[in-house]
């Protein structure tokens, strides 16, 4: 007789000598309440439970996983710095223009600034497309570098952007 | 088969030369940034100018080039849109450079101009 509770519940009595009669005897881990004990484990899929035991073996490496979770919280980070970023070159920008154009044509200087303001965006577009099959640490080292290279300064001289 | 050897240098043609042509937009982009840089130094030198000013004002025109260049060189054997994004970069890149040095020119302009 089996002392697990659950299975007590989930069984009749003469369901051993049905067991003794089957020509394969069920393996314990396949049954529900094995399995819904060992879906909590894995809060990324819910839907563990349904696949096939064969299916499950993908999972047990959970690593992968882990490292592009760490990999998509940098790049969210680093996206959010990017932004700021482009916010700081409208301001800066902005603010620079009158004392620059006291020499240079405003339609000169409009462009860079405009070049200037897109930049942010276009090095982590290009990042991501150009590391694609690479590692996360490659894209993350090129978007690190994007971050040292595009700091607005003429934003952060100026103390937020006001007129130099 | 001797129909897919016969038309396969057609396709390859076709992306040499829209490689080409977006090489040359980008140097034409690049090319302003330039201009913009050697531009602003040709203005202020009317008044005068250290050598120091001179070299400081022109490094966004040298750093422009020798971004494109090095964009060219890591992007030549991508794909046509990694292409155009890669040389969309290194242009913000050189704007970059280009509005900071602006920005440190126009704090220190007396020292630079010698006046």
């Amino acid at each position: 007789m089996n002392s697990d509770g659950d299975d007590d519940a989930l069984s009749w009595d003469g369901d051993d000598a049905l067991e003794a009669q089957r020509p394969e005897a069920r393996p314990p881990k396949s049954t529900p309440a094995a399995t819904a004990r060992h879906a909590p484990s894995m809060p990324q899929t819910p839907a563990a439970a349904s696949v096939p035991a064969s299916d499950r073996e993908a999972d047990a490496d959970d690593e992968p996983q882990t490292v592009g979770t760490v990999t998509l919280l940098l790049l969210g980070i680093l996206g959010g710095i990017y932004l700021l970023y482009t916010v700081g070159w409208i301001l800066g920008g902005v603010g620079m223009q009158l004392p620059v154009t006291f020499t240079l044509p405003v339609p000169l200087y409009q462009g860079a600034l405009w070049l200037a303001v897109l930049a942010p965006a276009f090095w982590f577009v290009a990042v991501l497309a150009a590391t694609r099959g690479s590692r996360p640490w490659v894209r993350i080292v090129w978007l690190v570098a994007g971050a040292v290279l595009l700091v607005p300064w003429p934003f952060v001289v100026s103390g937020g952007g006001a007129v130099l | 088969m001797t129909e897919i050897a016969s038309t396969s240098p057609t396709p390859g043609r076709l992306d040499s030369a829209l490689r080409g042509f977006l090489t040359g937009i980008g140097g034409l982009a690049h090319a302003f940034v330039i201009w913009t840089a050697v531009f602003y130094a040709i203005q202020l030198s009317a008044g005068g100018m250290t050598g120091y000013g001179w070299f400081l004002l022109l490094l966004p025109a040298v750093v422009a080039a020798g971004v494109f260049a090095v964009a060219l060189v890591l992007s030549r054997h991508r794909t046509i849109g990694v292409f155009i994004l890669v040389l969309l970069a290194a242009l913000g890149l050189s704007a970059v450079f280009l509005l900071n040095t602006f920005s440190y020119v126009i704090r220190n302009l007396e020292a630079l101009t010698g006046g």
